[in-house]
């Protein structure tokens, strides 16, 4: 008896031990429930466009900032000729080329940011051709993918204008993978060519859903491309096909600005255009409410004033000049994109209660707005490129670039009156907090005041390219292609605009490119990559002018060695461990 | 309590008892023999006892011994008791009395440390065999001849006692706890043992009666502080907090370091804020990995085994337990006063003297009223922390109880910091019979952590001039100086902002021990652990948090803020973890003469599901108010629900076997094969196998005769235990869209509608394995000149292998990071203990305990060699090669720029005034070269000192710990205590400090101006000493207690962290917290409170 349940608790415990051993391999298996995994993720076309929209997103977030990373201010500009840092945040210089080497940080993030594209991109395209995947249509395909490699394409241009020629990746990887190796910066270019040539019949001459890619960006960036092409050919020695390069940008340039679809703007339009006349509030001693209001200074408007209006950056508004616009939306901004702004006013603006508190105070309209100025703008930005014959000019005038502010403090010898720049400018310390506010920065009608807002912000559209940079690449192409006097007429089509005075001949295209560097400043300020623009154009241009214009010393004292292309970060190189990525000239010592 | 266990279980004969025996006109004393010679048991009896007592006639196969003796016994009006393996046999109760009157006797109640009754106390005469014990009273009453002069009173894990009767009829007896720890019993996985014949690294701490468990613990693991070598646990500044822990070194360089806890026996899956300090009986620390390979999966990072009491003695009793402490600021820094402060502003911005152009109006009056703010001083309060708890706990025959509830308050320092808990635990044990014990521990915690806390960074950074109240109602001004920078106090108390965060937690454990009747030795125990977490938290902000900038009243007129319904926006989190552990243990034990072994099967798994479901909502416009707050979010214009949720699974198949010689020689081997979800599909499964022998070398013949030493056991140790370095799902390529890619835009045509972006936020890696920890140990445990000196040392040496870390891959994949296996990490160290009994009389004893231990951490591989065979550091992520985790990578700071140090200042552009740097590379500039390791933040080494003085029933404990630093070691950046400028702000207020001037040149703070260089560090050592403990309390004497009715009643004033001796500046040197920072204070708690047992 006694034995037999003995029998009986072992065949228990076998039997127990039996249950837990077959089920174990179940047991350890993991099922994500709440979110996908890159073998689940796409089953349909929309999950398809959500992979491009992840670009659109991250895009914007490289050009508006909002969450102020210190890298993005330099891609932005900080560093170049045109912005330097305040003396409030000397820490965050991109000028002391004491720091500035391989390891720094600003180049990392940089290419780290383009591959996430590309590999964003790989992973759209590769899932739009899923054998699984269903399209409402072979357009509706082809749209989606061609986004997808705009995007890829787009990035190997930036790549290759900062870093040079760079590893050329059209898979998602899947695992993760050491030998990669740099193409030359002619090939990565050359990729990008072929590929935008290939899609370009895929996009829409224009869209009724503003911000969504459309032809003319893909020609404009084939114009920029080619351009860059040539130039890298030339300086390789390669006149011919240099020459080749210079033709076929200048006839991209030619199909975005003469195809009909796009004009500069040269009559008020958009959402604000009957307004004739506008004024900015003045508060007793900086202190909101309408009870502090004590003056206004009044401005006039113009058309150029309106390009930067919101409801007036679309091209679906009315603007002609508007050919790929990343898109700002308040409500979405309110319901739950935090990211949803451009926090210009606080990281391009002034900061007068710092500078000047003893005559303008507060973070008001009359103010600039609440500017904590991340990057400011160098002299030469802000007053040099406006001396002489070239003051006269729209894109000078007080209401595009504002110089007239009025003192504030009631015990200020300039209360209700303009502070003169030789006060604002008292010191150089002061200097860098007090300049000149572009109306692309800040607003005399701050959305959202009333539900807290705080006149950091602005809510309008803003431009990933608008037509007067094709007209300045084009410009460019033509004189890299021996014709000054089509350079100089392209130049002449936006100071025409602009109506200035002064007019560009032949004889101001110098082989510097400065003509071209300075119109860029004045007409692209805020809104071009100016180090895509200074280090695609090679040879010393980069480097002298950053030794000409930085605004605090250390760049002269420390930028003792030359080069045109950034470092390949050294962290990208100690990570490629089977395969090794040669450093770019000028940092291999740094 | 695990004495208390033996107590219980002694009562009743284990399993193996069992007897045949046959027998014809036998006598008691025949049977007696018969028993002492097949079972372990000795028999007492006076011979007087059973000489006339009737034949036995028996015939009897496996008859339980138990049955046996009650059978035969009554009918001869005799009992027995059962003491460990010792039965004695006495009068049954009716005639004892009449015994006692007959002869001369003495009689007496034993009790314990804290007052309670011992039931089985072996009362002895020396020299004879008379024995007795002593009942569920714990009172004794034994026949004396003249001769017998001396009692002796024992019990296991007790000390021995001797008394002399000298004439007295009662003799009253305290026992105490041995101090020899090596007859303790300590837990180790799926088991205990005694300490005597383990081979691996255990520390044992018993709360329960101890001085330790009277000092205002704010959490369960407080009380270890400084009291286990190797184990470090880190300051609780915050009501409720939890502690950081970490045994012997920093293992993983990214996974997790906590070690496993483990309560009553079973993987703890709760939270640590859930156990009541007060519930807790003893610790146990097992840092090796002989002890820890139980645990195989997780143990890499040591176990820490927590016991909770049980029940004692036959009756009920009642324990009330009670204290009140209060909470202060120990070394609070002191802000800069108003005048200083103007001074320091202009200075640093290079105003003009004396300006005051940049006050805003409100500053401005009060600077003309004289009317400074300490604001500090404003978000502060004094701490009150009270606990209460009741006990009700009882063994009886078969039933074994404990059934307790608390409730912890805790107001912190920092106003609007706030927690309490309820809980409640209960404990029973009962056998059913002989073979089968069945018990529940069920426990049920509520924390409420609800309410928003005071911002002590703001306060410390505030302009002195800033303005409280926007009006003399006492209302207060969001922005006390118009912008920036809030008023630390709002959203606290003013009702702009609401909070709740509660958190439950149910716990189940059940188990069954099955004692095999017909195998001696063989048990099976089963137990099944269920575990609940609810919480619920929330936060509301209502539309008048969001007053803007500036200054005037006008900005809180309702028309404004009415305005901000669109920003009210608030949440509600429900969050469950659902987990449950089931093991099957399976244990052998047997002695065959001078053999004995113990072997252990266990099988078991574990599984836990996390769901959380987030609830949002903002924008109020639309509804018009917030008057519902957060249980109105159904109201608001956007709402959203978030969900998360996952899921990890371990297995475990663990055998081990124990074996000893003569209790000399020790052997200790286990092999665990575990499996976890967390892992890729083929890396899921490890073995981890332990080997560790000990040898009792003070038993040989060799040492024996050398009278000083009492004991001596020498330990090795080898093993791999491993560690799961990661959480659920790491192995997978994750792809998040909607609202948790984080990806979001919105075309134009389509106000306010949020496309959201699709995005794989991971590269998986399906070859991620576990982490592995294979370390060594060796050491010895010693007890000197007749046991009143005891030194433990432990060596250990431990390489972690396959770290799991994030490792730097080519961004070209898209990815910057890969969750990798590879690397090292190896520690050793040394942990010393030195108990000493440094004086003992009649009424006065005193203790002291050193502790001291030391660690060393090196990274040994990274990403292993480059193309040129080197393998380089990480700067990105702060691992060097060769170096300690938590190494400091810096330019060598060597003093401040002098205007005379010209050629410094023309070849680095540095001003007079800058901090100056050491040009190591020697090229006279200062570049990325010149960097070098300058130090590490983890301490040197730790040494503790406690002493614990009793006169009478007078108990004084203090306890002393210091965290050093020197060689490099224990320093962190500190940049706060010496800049003047580069804060946030312009008016940044701050501690004063001799800043260099031209006049005052300074070589140890910059100037005023200087906002930083991206390499100053301004490193400082964070070494300290502090007064951890101080506890003084006081027993009632028994014979007061008496006429009150109680039992026991201790009372005790006590202080934690009472003093702090250290060179760091800003604030606790143990969190190394800077001024400016909104870290919340350590506080210094005094606290008085009473334990009575009725």
């Amino acid at each position: 008896m006694k034995k037999l349940i003995y029998k009986k608790y072992i065949w228990l415990f076998v039997l127990l031990l039996g249950t837990i051993s077959c089920k174990d391999d179940n047991f350890l298996k993991e099922t994500p429930t709440t979110f996908y995994t890159v073998n689940n993720a796409f089953s349909t076309s929309a999950q398809v466009d959500q992979a491009v929209i992840a670009i659109y997103s991250q895009l914007r977030d490289m050009w508006a900032n909002p969450t102020e990373q210190n890298w993005i201010f330099v891609f932005r500009g900080n560093g170049t000729d045109m912005f330097d840092v305040p003396s409030i945040r000397r820490g965050n210089t991109f000028n002391n080329y004491g720091t500035i080497n391989p390891d720094n940080s600003t180049f990392y993030n940089a290419f780290v940011a383009w591959y996430q594209i590309i590999a964003k991109a790989n992973l759209a395209i590769s899932s739009a051709n899923l054998p699984t995947m269903t399209w409402s249509s072979a357009s509706d395909k082809a749209y989606t993918i061609a986004q997808a490699r705009f995007f890829r394409a787009f990035a190997y241009r930036n790549l290759a204008e900062l870093f040079g020629g760079v590893p050329i990746v059209t898979q998602p990887s899947t695992t993760a993978q050491y030998d990669f190796k740099r193409s030359t910066r002619a090939e990565t270019y050359q990729y990008a060519i072929t590929e935008l040539l290939a899609i370009e019949p895929d996009l829409p001459d224009i869209t009724i859903v503003g911000g969504r890619l459309v032809k003319g960006a893909c020609q404009h960036n084939l114009c920029e491309l080619y351009l860059a092409l040539g130039t890298q050919l030339a300086a390789d020695g390669k006149t011919a096909e240099a020459q080749t390069a210079f033709t076929a940008s200048i006839a991209y340039g030619n199909k975005v600005i003469d195809g009909g679809t796009y004009a500069l703007m040269n009559t008020r339009f958009g959402a604000r255009k009957s307004e004739t006349a506008i004024s900015i509030l003045l508060y007793k001693n900086g202190v909101s409410g309408a009870a502090n209001v004590f003056g206004s200074i009044p401005f006039t408007p113009n058309y150029y004033w309106d390009l930067f209006q919101e409801g007036s950056v679309n091209y679906q508004d009315g603007n002609k000049e508007c050919i790929w616009a990343m898109q700002i939306d308040y409500a979405a901004y309110r319901a739950e994109d935090a990211r949803d702004k451009l926090p210009y006013s606080r990281t391009y603006g002034p900061v007068f209660r710092n500078g000047s508190p003893a005559n303008l105070n507060g973070t008001l309209e009359d103010a600039g707005g609440r500017g904590i100025s991340q990057i400011m703008p160098t002299m030469y930005t802000r007053d040099s490129i406006y001396s002489g014959k070239w003051g006269t000019d729209m894109r000078n005038s007080d209401v595009v670039l504002r110089r007239t502010f009025y003192g504030n403090m009631t015990t200020s010898a300039y209360y209700n009156k303009p502070i003169p720049w030789s006060v604002l400018y008292d010191n150089q310390a002061d200097q860098s907090l007090d300049y000149p506010v572009s109306c692309k920065i800040a607003t005399d009608k701050y959305t959202g005041v009333a539900d807290g807002e705080n006149m950091s912000n602005l809510f309008r559209d803003d431009y990933f390219i608008r037509l007067p940079e094709t007209i300045l690449l084009r410009a460019e192409a033509k004189q890299r292609n021996g014709d000054k006097v089509g350079a100089a007429a392209d130049i002449n089509l936006l100071r025409a605009r602009a109506q200035c005075t002064y007019m560009v001949t032949a004889a101001d295209m110098d082989d510097k490119f400065n003509t071209i560097l300075d119109e860029r400043s004045r007409e692209l300020v805020y809104e071009e990559c100016r180090w895509n623009t200074l280090l695609r154009m090679g040879g010393t241009i980069a480097v002298d002018r950053i030794k000409k214009y930085a605004f605090w010393p250390e760049a002269q004292s420390t930028l003792t060695f030359s080069y045109n292309l950034w470092p390949i970060p050294q962290q990208v190189i100690d990570a490629n461990k089977a395969v090794k990525l040669d450093q770019n000239p000028g940092w291999l010592s740094k | 309590m695990i004495i208390g266990i033996f107590t219980v279980s002694a009562k009743v004969f284990s399993q193996e008892s069992t007897i045949s025996v046959k027998m014809q006109n036998g006598s008691l004393s025949d049977l007696f023999k018969v028993i002492e010679q097949k079972t372990e048991y000795r028999i007492f009896y006076k011979t007087k006892l059973v000489e006339d007592a009737k034949k036995i006639n028996i015939n009897v196969t496996q008859e339980p011994v138990s049955d046996l003796l009650t059978s035969l016994l009554s009918e001869r009006s005799l009992s027995y008791d059962l003491i460990d393996k010792v039965i004695v046999i006495t009068p049954s109760s009716d005639n004892k009395e009449s015994q006692q009157q007959k002869k001369p006797a003495v009689s007496g109640k034993v009790i314990d440390e804290s007052g309670l009754s011992l039931t089985g106390v072996t009362v002895m005469i020396k020299g004879t065999t008379k024995a007795t014990v002593t009942d569920k009273n714990g009172e004794y009453s034994i026949q004396l001849t003249p001769t017998d002069k001396v009692l002796v009173f024992s019990f296991i894990g007790l000390k021995k006692q001797e008394v002399s009767i000298d004439g007295r009829a009662v003799i009253n007896v305290t026992m105490e706890t041995e101090s020899n720890a090596l007859s303790e019993v300590i837990v180790i996985g799926y088991g205990t043992a005694k300490r005597k014949d383990f081979t691996g690294s255990v520390a044992s701490v018993k709360m329960e009666n101890s001085p330790i468990a009277l000092s205002p613990n704010l959490n369960a693991l407080d009380a270890l502080k400084g009291t286990v070598t190797g184990l470090n646990i880190g300051a609780t500044n915050t009501a409720g907090g939890e502690p950081t822990m970490l045994i012997r070194g920093q293992r993983s360089i990214n996974g997790q370091n906590d070690p496993l806890i483990i309560l009553d026996g079973v993987i703890y899956l709760g939270s640590l804020s859930d156990i009541n300090p007060n519930d807790i009986s003893s610790y146990d620390v097992l840092k090796d990995a002989v002890s820890a390979a139980a645990y195989g999966s997780r143990s890499a990072n040591g176990i820490i085994a927590i016991t909770t009491k049980k029940g004692k003695s036959g009756k009920p009793v009642i324990t009330f337990n009670s204290s009140t402490g209060f909470q202060s600021w120990q070394n609070k820094p002191v802000m800069m006063k108003a005048a200083e402060w103007l001074t320091v502003v202009n200075a640093r911005n290079q105003y003009a003297v004396g300006a005051t152009n940049w006050l805003q109006t409100g500053e401005l009056a009060n600077m003309n009223a004289g009317k400074e703010t300490v604001w500090l001083d404003q978000v502060i309060r004094t701490g009150i922390n009270q606990d209460y708890q009741v006990a009700i706990s009882g063994a009886a025959e078969n039933v074994n109880y404990y059934l307790s509830s608390s409730y912890s308050n805790n107001k912190g320092i920092v106003i609007g910091d706030q927690f309490n808990r309820i809980s409640v635990l209960g404990k029973v044990n009962t056998k059913v019979t002989s073979w089968l014990e069945l018990g529940v521990d069920a426990s049920y915690s509520k924390r409420d952590y609800s309410g928003i806390a005071a911002n002590i960074g703001s306060a410390e950074t505030m302009s002195p001039y800033g303005v409280m109240f926007r009006d003399t109602q006492g209302n207060l001004e969001k922005y006390p100086y118009t912008q920036s920078l809030m008023n630390p106090l709002w959203g606290v108390k003013d009702g702009s902002v609401t909070n709740t965060d509660i958190r439950h937690n149910f716990r189940l454990n059940a188990y069954t021990v099955v004692s095999v009747p017909w195998v001696k030795g063989l048990t099976y125990r089963f137990n099944l652990l269920s575990n609940l977490d609810k919480n619920q938290s929330g936060n509301f902000t209502n539309e008048n948090y969001y007053v803007k900038e500036g200054a005037g009243v006008d900005r809180y007129t309702p028309a404004v803020v009415q305005g901000f319904l669109s920003s009210a926006n608030g949440n509600i989190d429900n969050n469950t973890i659902k987990s449950y552990v089931l093991d099957n243990i399976l244990n052998y034990k047997n002695t065959f003469g001078k053999h004995s072994i113990d072997l252990t099967a266990v099988a078991t798994r574990d599984n836990q599901i996390y769901e959380d479901i987030n609830g949002t909502g903002s924008n109020f416009a639309a509804n018009g108010n917030t008057a519902l707050g957060m249980w109105g979010l159904s109201k608001a214009t956007v709402q959203k629900i978030i969900l998360n949720g996952n899921q990890k699974s371990n297995i475990g198949y663990l055998g081990r076997a124990s074996y000893s010689y003569n209790d000399k020689y020790f052997l200790t081997g286990s092999l665990r094969r575990d499996g976890a979800s967390l892992f890729g599909a083929d890396k899921k499964w490890a073995q981890f196998a332990a080997v560790g022998g000990a040898w009792k070398i003070s038993s040989e013949e060799f040492l024996k005769d050398f009278k000083p030493l009492n004991n001596l056991k020498l330990k090795l140790a080898w093993g791999q235990n491993g560690n799961q370095g990661t959480g659920p799902f790491a192995t997978l390529s994750v792809v998040q869209n909607s609202a948790a890619g984080d990806a979001r835009y919105e075309f134009s045509n389509s106000s306010g509608v949020i496309n959201y972006g699709l995005v794989q936020t991971t590269l998986g890696n399906a070859s991620l394995g576990w982490e592995t920890t294979e370390s060594y140990n060796t050491g010895f445990e010693s007890a000197w000149l007749n046991n009143r000196v005891f030194v433990d040392l432990d060596l250990y040496y431990s390489k972690t292998t396959n770290e799991i870390f994030n490792r730097g891959i080519p961004p070209m994949t898209g990815f910057t990071t890969i969750l990798s296996s590879l690397g090292q990490v190896d520690n050793k160290g040394i942990e010393l203990t030195i108990r000493s009994v440094n004086y003992q009389s009649k009424d006065w004893k005193w203790n002291t305990t050193l502790t001291f231990w030391k660690n060393r951490n090196k990274v040994v591989h990274l990403d292993g060699p480059d193309k040129t065979g080197v393998e380089q550091d990480n700067i990105a992520n702060n691992l060097f090669i060769g170096h300690s985790l938590g190494a400091i990578y810096g330019y060598e700071q060597i003093g401040i720029v002098q205007a005379t140090d010209t050629a410094y200042i023309r070849l680095t552009g540095a001003k007079a005034g800058y901090p100056m740097y050491k040009d190591q590379t020697g090229d006279h500039v200062i570049t990325a070269a010149d960097r070098k390791i300058l130090g590490y933040t983890v301490p040197n080494f730790r040494l503790n000192l406690s002493n614990s003085v009793t006169y009478k029933n007078f108990e004084l404990y203090a306890m002393i710990t210091g965290t050093f630093g020197g060689g490099g070691y224990y320093l962190t950046s500190n940049t706060s205590a010496f800049m003047t400028s580069g804060t946030g702000r312009f008016n940044d207020n701050m501690i004063s400090k001799p800043y260099w001037t031209a006049t005052n040149m300074s070589t140890t703070y910059p100037s005023a101006t200087f906002s930083g260089d991206g390499r100053f560090l301004g490193l400082m050592k964070r070494q300290f000493i502090r007064i951890q403990d101080v506890t003084l309390s006081y027993s009632l004497e028994q014979k007061w207690l008496k006429y009150i009715n109680l039992k026991a009643v201790k009372v005790f004033v006590s202080a934690k962290n009472l003093g702090t001796v250290t060179k760091w500046i800003g604030g606790d040197p143990e969190t190394g917290t800077t001024v400016g920072a909104n870290t919340y204070p350590v506080p210094s708690t005094y606290s008085f409170g009473a334990n009575i047992s009725f």
